[in-house]
């Protein structure tokens, strides 16, 4: 196993090396660059202003060099400075991804502890009200686009009953301590609403499907045969099982929860790193959306790697060698 | 069953925490000694000549209660010294003409007026600030001002002899095209590097200290800044509007970019405020109605839809086989009838505009010559050009059919509102319009400066000074300036030239009104409207004052106050 690991590490790193270059090159040849913006509408820029502003930025260099430039910055762990923020990207990209694991953490497992028990308990009682129900609101639930869910759950708890803030992130000038948690949970109950009804919709379908499948299997058949009592067969034969599928999707899920969620964090004004990330891009901050886009696809690479480790601890008939 | 109850459970603890906190709608959001500024982007750092690529907007919004203006801009759109004692005149002598074209100007700093941190303002904070701003390895977003200064000199900590390179107009606005910055904090970290100042703790954290009424305590990055009253501010020293001691203790500035939770939020009452920026025109209409209906208009909330100093219009490419003539491009405008263009796209509230000043402007010709909906006279201008309907309807000549593109920014509901009109009827008097649309990157970085397009739509951003210099001078085409139509006319290149250094504002006035006759005839750009921003404030907040110009909304911050 560990020597497995071990080389699945490194072939992790030519493939994160080819990643960058992919990277680079599509950000850098998107047309128009950051000063570019400078000239909209504003009569009094002139072309040597921008003239020298590339020349500072280091935008006229040829492609290889500004790349080779990026790189040997980077192996050293400097990503090099947010032209939009004016900060180094690592301490932006941080920050954000703690604002956005205040969002995404407790989604995950709001949906998670919604939608495996709703599942199972749908696919256990087939065709029952509770499962008619439960397939509504997942297919409701995977069809509603989130800003439109959102901007709806603003109107009614925010605009109409004027119970929580609509939008944004915390009350500015709250003490620290105790009435700022409290004020931020204010602010996360909407936009966590949102995200956890998204993922818990296709979740609830997934677990419910691999129930199904398991408890059709012979095995079931012969342990109640053999007389076990209900709960120990779902519990003990079915629901193992039944897991192993679901346990890969969600450490699929995890690079998800670093992505932040752009469209959420967009609608309620929330600075977290989904939304860095679409803002980078449109302006044209390549240092963060390059970093940003890295760290992510590293991410999904080793989240890949977690799930065949779980497989294989789950699944007694995987071996890795 | 058991499952369904959990949901519940769970669903209500979520809301309950809500029930206790709800937020008063009428009143202050927060409470009575604080004001919350609702605005749409962040700014990348509040020192206001750090401003690369930023929204410099909203930096000027934010910086002005901390940093004292050298002068100001009053809604009347009078020009008044704050942290100087006086604007320099020719008459009294502190504004010199020189030999050679050149000028020498004196200016008297108030005394009394300290950075936050205790040190005095100074004279050479001023000419740090122009040295940097000259830096070539500063990344300047406006240097054209500064450039025409020679040299600064300060014979005393409060008094500066400013030489100017050549005649400019509105010397007495400005010490060096800059301002000011902190020279004892700034000083080693420009002498390090002056391309990586705007990244400097100053300006980008609470760690910037000011020289206004009001400092910064806090900067949650993506969220919001909070000023506070800073208590020792010298208000005996300075002039204008900021005599007035500031009442509001505490200044809000809430970043919200999603244009519809801005306007939850000015329903629910969550912010005080909000600007230019927070909420698109066509949105705040529907903001407004919906609060006349609701009743609330004036009692809870006041809007304004100030038309402003921006210029929303269609540039023409004089290089296009079509639009070298000038009849067609006159028929153009007849042929579209912007009148009911801006009554049925905005209620009237964003007014037509017949050139690129608008009346409030100095420089505005009443008499210009005016282009009414007149498809009949378009008709005749095109035939006399040469044009012949052609078998589908759209007019030919020499073989080539009248057919035109028609790019703007993609994405902004607004632009292609008026597109599809305007393809609507030029189609009536036989034109084709192809319309064709960018994102802003591509649109502004590639296609205008490379002047690709036959006609494009979009808005320049003017202020009370602005003149036609660099946009309708002959000598300024890309990559010189900003020139995209290619139109040369010997006339208005020469007066365009001349408008930033005639000192005499009469004689300034009277070339742009003969520029504008110009313009009026050649039509090389298509005006539509002046944009009319809507800006709101809880009613009980007194004292707003918008000013319609690019001074922000913030300009007389130390007059808001709560109705007691």
């Amino acid at each position: 196993m560990s020597r497995y690991l071990a080389r699945r590490l490194i072939q992790m790193v030519p493939l994160v090396f080819g990643i960058s270059v992919i990277l680079f090159l599509v950000l850098v040849m998107a047309p128009g660059d950051p000063t570019d913006l400078l000239l909209a509408g504003n009569p009094k820029v002139r072309a040597e202003d921008i003239r020298l502003l590339r020349k500072i930025y280091g935008l006229d260099d040829p492609l290889h060099v500004r790349y080779l430039k990026w790189l040997r910055a980077a192996v050293r762990g400097d990503f090099g400075y947010s032209r939009i923020y004016k900060v180094p990207v690592m301490d932006l990209i941080g920050e954000r991804l703690v604002n956005s694991l205040w969002l995404t953490l407790p989604s995950f497992l709001l949906a998670v502890a919604v939608a495996v028990p709703v599942g199972i308990y749908s696919a256990l009682h087939q065709y029952s009200k509770v499962d008619y129900a439960a397939t509504f609101f997942a297919f409701f639930g995977v069809s509603v686009p989130a800003f439109w869910f959102g901007i709806l759950l603003i109107y009614l708890f925010a605009v109409q009953l004027r119970w929580l803030p609509p939008g944004g992130f915390s009350t500015p000038g709250v003490p620290e301590g105790w009435p700022m948690l409290v004020d931020r949970l204010r602010y996360m109950v909407l936009p966590v609403l949102v995200l956890s009804f998204l993922s818990m919709a296709a979740l609830t379908r997934y677990t419910r499907a691999s129930m199904l499948e398991v408890i059709r299997q012979d095995y079931i058949r012969t342990a109640r045969a053999k007389g076990l009592a209900e709960p120990v067969v779902i519990t003990k034969h079915a629901l193992r099982n039944a897991l192993i599928p679901i346990v890969t999707v969600l450490a699929l899920l995890i690079p998800g929860l670093f992505a932040g969620a752009p469209l959420t964090e967009t609608v309620f004004g929330w600075p977290g790193v989904g939304r860095l990330l679409v803002e980078a891009v449109l302006g044209g901050d390549y240092a963060v959306a390059q970093a940003a886009l890295l760290f992510l696809s590293v991410l999904v690479l080793l989240a890949n790697l977690l799930a065949d480790v779980a497989y294989a601890l789950l699944d007694p008939r995987i071996r890795y060698g | 069953m058991r499952n369904r109850r959990a949901i519940l459970t769970v669903g209500m603890l979520l809301v309950l925490p809500g029930l206790a906190l709800a937020a008063p709608a009428v009143g202050p959001a927060v409470g009575p000694d604080t004001v919350v500024v609702g605005t749409q982007q962040e700014p990348a750092n509040v020192g206001i000549l750090f401003c690369d690529g930023c929204t410099m907007f909203v930096g000027t919004m934010i910086a002005t209660p901390l940093f004292v203006p050298v002068v100001e801009l009053t809604d009347e759109w009078k020009w008044q010294p704050v942290a100087v004692q006086k604007l320099p005149s020719l008459k009294d002598g502190d504004w010199k003409l020189l030999p050679g074209g050149k000028m020498q100007v004196t200016w008297k700093l108030r005394r009394g007026l300290r950075w936050q941190d205790g040190r005095p303002l100074t004279a050479e904070d001023f000419i740090f600030a122009w040295r940097v701003n000259l830096h070539p390895r500063f990344p300047s977003a406006g240097r054209d001002v500064s450039e025409r200064v020679e040299n600064i000199r300060a014979p005393d900590p409060y008094t500066l002899v400013v030489q100017w390179k050549k005649k400019y107009a509105f010397a007495n606005l400005t010490v060096n095209g800059v301002g000011y910055l902190p020279r004892h904090l700034l000083a080693s970290a420009y002498q390090r590097d002056p391309s990586k100042l705007p990244q400097n703790v100053w300006g980008t954290s609470e760690q910037t200290v000011g020289t206004g009424p009001y400092r910064i305590v806090e900067w949650r990055k993506g969220s919001s800044i909070t000023l506070e009253r800073w208590d020792r501010f010298p208000y005996e020293a300075v002039g204008g509007s900021w005599r007035a001691r500031a009442q509001i203790r505490r200044l809000v500035f809430r970043f919200v970019p999603d244009t519809n939770t801005q306007v939850a939020n000015v329903l629910a009452g969550t912010v005080d405020v909000f600007d230019e920026t927070a909420i698109p025109f066509v949105q705040g209409l529907e903001l407004e109605k919906r609060l006349q209906r609701e009743g609330r208009l004036g009692r809870e909330w006041a809007l304004r839809a100030e038309p402003g100093l921006v210029w929303e219009h269609i540039d023409l490419n004089v290089d296009n086989v079509h639009l070298r003539d000038k009849r067609v491009r006159q028929a153009l405008v007849y042929g579209i009838n912007r009148e009911l263009m801006v009554q049925q796209l905005f209620e009237g509230k964003q007014p037509v505009s017949h050139g690129p000043f608008p009346p409030k402007h100095y420089g505005y010709n009443p008499n210009l010559k005016k282009y009414p909906y007149d498809p009949a006279r378009a008709r005749q201008l095109l035939a006399e050009a040469g044009y012949r309907p052609g078998p589908d309807g759209i007019l030919v000549k020499d073989g080539q059919r009248l057919s035109l593109t028609f790019m703007t920014t993609a994405g902004n509901r607004t632009r292609e509102a008026v597109q599809q009109i305007v393809q609507q009827q030029l189609r009536e008097i036989g034109v084709e319009i192809r319309i064709q649309n960018q994102p802003a990157r591509v649109y502004f970085g590639e296609t205008l400066p490379s002047r690709k397009f036959d006609m494009a739509m979009y808005a320049w951003v003017f202020n009370p000074i602005s003149d036609c210099e660099g946009i309708f001078t002959g000598d300024t085409l890309p990559p010189r300036g900003q020139n995209y139509t290619g139109w040369k006319n010997e006339e208005a290149t020469r007066l365009c030239h001349a408008v930033p250094e005639e000192l005499d504002e009469a004689q300034r006035a009277r070339m742009l009104r003969r520029f504008q006759e110009i313009y009026a005839e050649e039509m090389p750009v298509i005006p539509l409207y002046f944009r009319a921003d809507y800006v709101g404030w809880k009613a009980l907040l007194r004292n707003l004052r918008p000013t319609g110009a690019d001074s922000p909304i913030t300009w007389n911050v130390t007059n808001w106050a709560w109705a007691r």
